[in-house]
């Protein structure tokens, strides 16, 4: 177990640093001059040229220059945005406090109904239930998830809040109030998310059911009068944990994407949104920012799951 | 000679074998069509399209008439041109960006698969950081650095989509190397490239076909999102910047359905057709899959 978990590790810092030299030498593989692209000016004297170049180390070996962008990297020293005029890391943590609100309300919707909607469909094979969910699933796994939230939005305006994340207007809310504010601006992202996720949970499950039913002891067992109830929790469910696990895991990039296109259009305040109006506005530091938090963010939640599939199953070696 | 005809016969035999397992999936045939028509309308667009695609007129935002069957834009244009336009752009996008993953999925899998030990585990390691690495906002990050072109989409689409499709090839190219033929081969002295390209390829070939099929749509997914997001080429008329545009002018709060509906059923309609295909495809390359469902 620590050998793995040290191996984990090691792939774990190894991928950080690829992550940082591809962002490091992104930001200067841009056409034109760095400083002229970031100050986002043609005229500039060459003393403010040379001011700038001194100011972001830009005068320094690329060597030396890579050293202390990994550095700032590593004690979260992004920079100052552009546009905002503020230390970028603080803004990063803010803005991906919201994306994790949001994530972990639709990944755990979309993991109970997806397991839910499996087992429904894998007790009733064949039969007109499943066919339903199943084309249901692969119609919405077709759908560019900003589409979704875009027929979302129609349906729901009105009825629903359809931007942001609380209401401006509400004064001097109460705790209580302040929630309930909160879940219903929640509602229409975390509903998006769910449906272009559960896809994939409900067809693992369902094929876990199935196969489980085509097995010999299983025959036995119901012949023998062992309830459904206890097939599905004893069998179907402890042997689709592990691939259920495995493709939470590969799929973590897949629901930051989806929540990035969420965030944008119902204008939920988080590093998705960011992320996006750093790329109109071209501010730079942010942009570099985002992108390192984010990969930092699927790196560590991959390395926990690795160790969580490792103590599942004891068997998985490297 | 005879031998010749020997093989041109012995191919269109297998041809027809496939074709007729090919013609038994049903959700495959379904696809087919779906995509004969897309071709269709992307070769024939600028015969079946009513009014230049980029003509602005002063006709703004109006509904669906029989003079503009979806009605028209923000800056006059006719929208069912621009979604008969736009078919050709996000099948050429589609269909470059998945050779190119394919093109990289598949030599990174061949060689890691066929030569194993140090090399294959140090492209493997390659392929899981490439894997894990969250793909829209890299996406994101290489079009708003690099620039807005069509060249610049197609590669960066390409080179962020091949990871899954390297491990498809080399967990298949490492059972096939286990085979007879292979060793007789080398038993032989038959060179390593020899090998690879006459023996291990042929056999993962019906493999890269059905996931070539199968990136496409991920891939036209991908072009509709990042000019979606307003990183698309602006000179090029593609079903995502019609969305974009829809976004921009508020066309939902106006209810201007015909704005943001028919791009969107566009983009459901192409990827399906292709995963429909896709599917098939695989199910027939697939013979676990095969198993299952006979």
């Amino acid at each position: 177990m620590r050998r793995y978990i040290f191996r984990r590790l090691l792939n774990t810092v190894l991928t950080l640093f690829f992550i940082i030299g591809t962002n490091f030498f992104l930001f200067r593989l841009m056409p034109g001059a760095p400083i002229k692209a970031m100050a986002r000016s043609q005229k500039l004297s060459p003393s403010t040229v040379k001011y700038l170049e001194n100011l972001y180390g830009l005068d320094k070996s690329l060597f030396e220059q890579f050293f202390i962008y990994v550095k700032n990297c590593l004690t979260f020293d992004m920079g100052i945005s552009f546009k905002f005029s503020t230390e970028v890391t603080p803004l990063l943590f803010e803005r991906m406090g919201n994306t994790l609100i949001l994530l972990v309300a639709s990944t755990l919707l979309a993991i109970v109904l997806g397991i839910l909607a499996g087992l429904w469909a894998g007790w009733h094979r064949g039969k007109f239930i499943d066919l339903s969910l199943l084309s249901t699933s692969l119609f919405f796994w077709s759908m560019p998830t900003f589409w979704i939230c875009m027929i979302f939005m129609a349906l729901f305006a009105g009825i629903l809040p359809i931007g942001g994340m609380r209401d401006l207007m509400l004064e001097n809310p109460t705790h209580w109030e302040s929630f309930v504010d909160l879940l219903k601006h929640i509602a229409l992202p975390t509903i998006v998310m769910t449906i272009t996720y559960m896809g994939q949970n409900l067809l693992i499950t369902r094929n876990e059911v199935t196969n489980i039913l085509t097995q010999d002891y299983i025959a036995t067992a119901r012949a023998k009068g062992l309830s459904r109830g206890r097939i599905t929790f004893k069998h179907v469910l402890r042997n689709a944990s592990l691939p259920l696990l495995s493709s939470a895991s590969l799929s973590i990039a897949f629901l930051l994407a989806g929540a990035l296109q969420t965030e944008i259009i119902f204008s939920w305040p988080g590093i998705g949104r960011l992320l996006y109006e750093a790329t109109l506005t071209r501010d730079y530091p942010v942009l570099q920012g985002s992108f390192y938090l984010l990969s930092l963010g699927v790196l560590l939640t991959n390395f926990i799951t690795d160790i969580a599939y490792k103590y599942i199953d004891p068997r998985v070696e490297y | 000679m005879t031998t010749l005809i020997l093989q041109l016969k012995l191919q269109w035999e297998n041809q027809r074998r496939f074709w007729n397992l090919f013609q038994q999936n049903y959700l495959g045939m379904v696809g087919l069509l779906m995509l004969t028509i897309c071709v269709f309308v992307a070769l024939f667009c600028p015969w079946l399209s009513p009014f230049d695609p980029t003509e602005p007129t002063m006709e703004f935002l109006e509904g669906p008439s029989s003079l503009h069957f979806f009605g028209t834009d923000q800056m006059g244009r006719d929208l069912f041109s621009r979604i008969l336009y736009g078919t050709k752009i996000s099948m050429m996008v589609g269909i470059t960006a998945a050779l190119i993953a394919v093109l990289i999925g598949t030599s990174i899998g061949l060689i890691s698969g066929y030569f194993g030990g140090k090399i294959g585990e140090g492209l493997m390691r390659f392929t899981d950081m490439f894997l894990v690495l969250p793909y829209l906002p890299l996406m994101i990050i290489l079009t708003a650095i690099l620039g807005q072109n069509q060249i610049i989409l197609i590669t960066v689409i390409g080179v962020t989509s091949w990871p899954s499709m390297a491990r498809i090839i080399r967990s298949e190219v490492l059972s096939i190397k286990q085979r007879a033929f292979v060793e007789r081969a080398r038993a032989i002295g038959a060179s390593h490239f020899h090998i690879i390209l006459k023996h291990i390829l042929p056999n993962v070939m019906p493999l890269i076909s059905a996931n070539v099929v199968l990136i496409i749509p991920v891939a036209i997914i991908s072009e509709s999102t990042l000019s979606f997001i307003g990183l698309g080429d602006p000179t090029t008329v593609s079903w995502g910047s019609i969305l974009n545009d829809s976004l921009n002018n508020n066309a939902i709060m106006m209810e201007q359905w015909w704005f943001y509906l028919p791009p969107g059923l566009a983009i459901v309609f192409l990827s399906l057709g292709f995963s429909l295909i896709g599917h098939a495809l695989d199910e027939i390359a697939n013979p676990k899959l095969r198993k299952e469902h006979s």
